[in-house]
């Protein structure tokens, strides 16, 4: 199941929410509140398993077809040594996720399914972009590859005359776009 | 308290975390915090813990787990001052 979400930390950072407690207790568990206030750069810590919850809580909605809700606890998020990986847990699932972190800033993505992914920093229109550039990827024509969103809010991209739908995450933060897609023949 | 001064309550607590302002115009009980305001999900809690220190009401996580739009804050809030 595909997921993905982008935090630019310039602006995350200036929210300063590893020192707000009452923050904390609402979107986190004790056990990564424990992790958060134990790591030498605990806003980076935070964002990361932010990100993490909301990857997650993308691939769950598409999964079940689940109505919207803001629940983020109900998501535990552990990281691996490395941090380059990590997996969230949400009631019985579990979902693998990839993490990438530079100065600037944070992307998770789920691992499951090998999706391509890009990513855009400062472009005004990063989506129709995103969509130009897919389009010369598959060789089809920019009006043939559309975004839709079913009832839920989720997103698909919408394929060529047959209207062939294939699952699709987008995320927006600040300066920083990313699309992941998950392209079986690419 | 009534629902029109929750309502406006409600709006000047949204207001800095909202990036659709267009969405502002009309501020209703239908207004959806994410899709016509474009709230970031990680402000959503923001919003809940103002909304918590403004009518001095605690919000539960399952309560919150429903605050989509206009209506449904001022559904819980509404509740959970009755119950205060």
């Amino acid at each position: 199941m595909i997921g993905n979400d982008i935090i630019d930390l310039k602006l995350a950072r200036a929210e300063n929410k590893a020192a707000n407690s009452r923050y904390l207790a609402k979107a986190f568990t004790s056990g990564e509140i424990r992790r958060i206030g134990l790591d030498a750069d605990p806003e980076l810590t935070l964002w990361t398993l932010w990100a993490m919850k909301e990857t997650a809580y993308k691939a769950h909605q598409r999964r079940y077809n689940l109505p919207r809700r803001i629940n983020p606890k109900s998501f535990e998020c552990s990281l691996h040594d490395s941090v380059q990986r990590g997996c969230v847990k949400v009631n019985t699932d579990l979902y693998q996720v990839c993490i990438e972190r530079s100065l600037d800033y944070i992307h998770v993505f789920t691992s499951e399914t090998s999706p391509q992914q890009k990513k855009y920093y400062a472009v005004h229109e990063a989506r129709s972009e995103f969509l130009s550039e897919l389009s010369i990827d598959l060789g089809l024509d920019r009006e043939e590859i559309s975004i839709i969103k079913n009832h839920l809010g989720m997103p698909s991209i919408c394929l060529g005359l047959n209207k062939e739908k294939i699952p699709f995450s987008m995320s927006h933060h600040g300066d920083f776009s990313s699309f992941v897609i998950a392209l079986i023949n690419c | 308290m009534s629902d029109n001064e929750i309502i406006s309550r409600l709006k000047k607590i949204v207001e800095p975390y909202v990036q659709r302002t267009e969405g502002m115009e009309n501020f209703e009980e239908e207004t959806d915090f994410l899709n016509d305001l474009q709230i970031n999900s990680a402000n959503l809690v923001d919003v809940v813990l103002d909304v918590e220190d403004e009518f001095d009401i605690e919000i539960d996580n399952d309560s919150m787990e429903g605050m989509l739009t206009v209506g449904d804050a001022k559904s819980i809030i509404k509740r959970k001052m009755a119950a205060g």
